[in-house]
């Protein structure tokens, strides 16, 4: 019976999955994970009550990315990214060269205190855009926005979505958390910066005129908004900084500064429902929701203890547990995606996959694994995979396989540092 | 004699210079021509793609296609200004769609003797093999005309 219950979980989850990667009739992430989580507890995989508790014990992890939208949509429509990217421009003074790496700097601080993910969908454009309008190669840009926003997304507890959600299990102050992740978080900064612009040294040799203090002026076009837009979203900084030390939940403190910067807009007339409807996603709170329902059902079923042990099986100590999570999450976060990859290695953890003694540098291990493994395909393997075979069917040529080429060299050497690091921080 | 140059914005100086060292233009009818193609685009959307999705507003939606607009603008009067001293006539055309064939419907609706274009891809990263990029393919393999690869 309990064999029968384990099959049934487990094949809901997997086909779930495999519907989320592959998008069949271009099938939205959260029709497929829903539809896979109303089937899970249909199925008896997951009792309503069960799903329910699962769904609510994240409260922190929704709260935050409503926060994070929030900020990001105000910050979109102060201009704020537009005003960061033309100060890149301006500070390179002309040089394709120097823009790139301005470019890595701006992306760095954005995903730092913004997330990876307001990197990827907002910074993207703008620096396409201007990219386009310099007339110099786009695509060099396009890559280091695309692997500075995973390189950089281990710095603060709130770089990452999924650092949140690590961090409410294992309850790591700001000090520890950093005391094991900062110095793998600079190496694999610093690692990304040096390989991208030393393989795009030759064809960002272009110059560039701009006129950047134009530039400038029109991002910042209504100093009455745009300023306390700023200085909100450094407090908030601050909030995130002193909320990470405090433990306390970074989701109150992200959704009490979105909406204080709402208001700001509100007051100042300026809410653009365009921009609302961009980067607020209601699917994604269903697909994250669904996610959290599909993995109680595998972990009731005992898959992902059994997944997990397997993984940390041979580790005898913290640098072995490090490793394990490691590259077991890696692997894992570019077959599927990392979200869905994260949270079995937590959910087997927390079941006692893992031995206590070892949870801390698994998990960490894991962590590092799920936030710079993606830089290996730029959304998980089988989805690069899929996307490839999307668009040449649509007769287009799209770059993906010089994404790879580039993951290959970026990813192990920064998954390695970051290993050894985090391992070392543990002696 | 027609002779068509697939302009990239980034070569047009070495491409013309090429160009006019290999094939008679002081002859021929020159047609630059620069192609807004979708990758670039597709790239964009790849990395942007979340769960849950991210539209982009219409504002920022604007603005990518002023810019690629204005870049092939801008690209094409460059090379117009460097290829009239060079050719007998000379004539410039933007277009849209997927470059190797756009290039080659161009080609074969216009007559066009000869087809000329940078061997290289324009956005492709100086790593693994980089013998043509896929405009460069798509147009020798079927291109009415010979093409001339310039490297």
């Amino acid at each position: 019976m309990l064999k029968l219950h384990s099959t049934i979980a487990a094949v809901i989850f997997a086909a779930a999955l495999i519907t989320v990667v592959v998008r069949p009739w271009r099938l939205g992430e959260a029709w497929s994970a829903g539809a896979g989580a109303i089937l899970m507890v249909a199925a008896g995989g997951v009792s309503l009550g069960a799903a329910a508790s699962a769904v609510a014990s994240e409260w922190n992890l929704f709260l935050f990315f409503l926060g994070l939208m929030l900020t990001a949509a105000v910050a979109d429509m102060a201009g704020f990214f537009d005003w960061a990217a033309s100060l890149a421009v301006a500070a390179a003074g002309g040089s394709g060269r120097r823009l790139l790496f301005n470019v890595l700097v701006v992306g760095t601080l954005i995903t730092t205190f913004l997330s990876n993910d307001a990197t990827a969908v907002i910074l993207t454009p703008i620096v396409y855009t201007i990219a386009t309008r310099l007339r110099l190669r786009v695509m060099p840009y396009m890559f280091a926005v695309s692997f500075i926003a995973n390189a950089a997304s281990m710095t603060l507890p709130i770089s990452n979505p999924i650092n949140v959600l690590t961090g409410d299990t294992l309850r790591a102050p700001l000090g520890v958390y950093e005391g094991h992740l900062l110095a793998a978080s600079i190496a694999s900064i610093a690692i990304t910066v040096t390989v991208l612009m030393v393989v795009f040294w030759r064809t960002t040799d272009g110059t560039f005129e701009y006129d950047w203090r134009t530039s400038l002026a029109r991002a910042g076009a209504d100093p009455g908004f745009f300023r306390p837009v700023v200085a909100g979203m450094c407090v908030l900084a601050a909030a995130y900084v002193v909320g990470s030390a405090l433990l306390l939940p970074l989701g109150v403190i992200a959704v009490t500064g979105g909406t204080g910067l709402l208001v700001i807009a509100v007051i100042r007339r300026k809410v653009s429902r365009e921009h609302l409807r961009a980067h607020v996603s209601p699917a994604l709170f269903v697909y994250i929701a669904a996610l959290f329902i599909l993995v109680r059902g595998v972990e009731d079923a005992g898959i992902t203890t059994a997944l997990i042990s397997g993984t940390v099986a041979r580790a005898s100590d913290a640098a072995s547990a490090v490793a394990s999570g490691l590259l077991g999450s890696a692997a894992a976060c570019n077959l599927v995606n990392n979200l869905p990859g994260m949270l079995l290695f937590i959910s087997g953890a927390q079941a006692g996959g893992v031995p206590a003694a070892l949870r801390l540098p698994y998990l960490l291990g894991a962590l590092a694994g799920a936030d710079l493994g993606p830089n290996l395909t730029p959304v998980g393997a089988l989805s690069t995979m899929l996307w490839l075979v999307i668009v040449r069917s649509r007769g287009l040529q799209v770059s993906a396989w010089d994404f790879l080429r580039l993951g290959i060299l970026i990813a192990p050497l920064t998954l390695l540092a970051a290993g050894v690091l985090i391992a070392i921080s543990f002696r | 004699m027609r002779v068509l140059l697939v302009v990239d914005g980034l070569h047009t100086r070495d491409l013309l210079g090429s160009v006019s060292r290999t094939a008679p233009l002081t002859q021929a009818e020159l047609w630059l021509v620069y192609v807004r193609g979708p990758g670039p685009r597709a790239g964009l959307d790849m990395v942007r793609h979340r769960p849950g999705g991210h539209p982009l507003p219409p504002g920022r939606e604007r603005g990518l296609d002023e810019a690629e607009s204005a870049r092939g603008v801008e690209a094409l009067a460059e090379a117009e200004t460097l290829a009239r001293p060079l050719a007998a006539a000379v004539r410039t055309k933007q277009l849209e769609g997927e470059p190797g064939r756009v290039v080659c419907d161009l080609a074969r609706v216009e007559g066009i003797d000869l087809v000329a274009i940078r061997a290289g891809g324009r956005d492709q990263p100086p790593l693994g093999p980089r013998s043509l990029g896929p405009a460069a393919r798509y147009i020798a393999d079927h291109s009415p005309c010979p093409v001339l690869l310039i490297r």
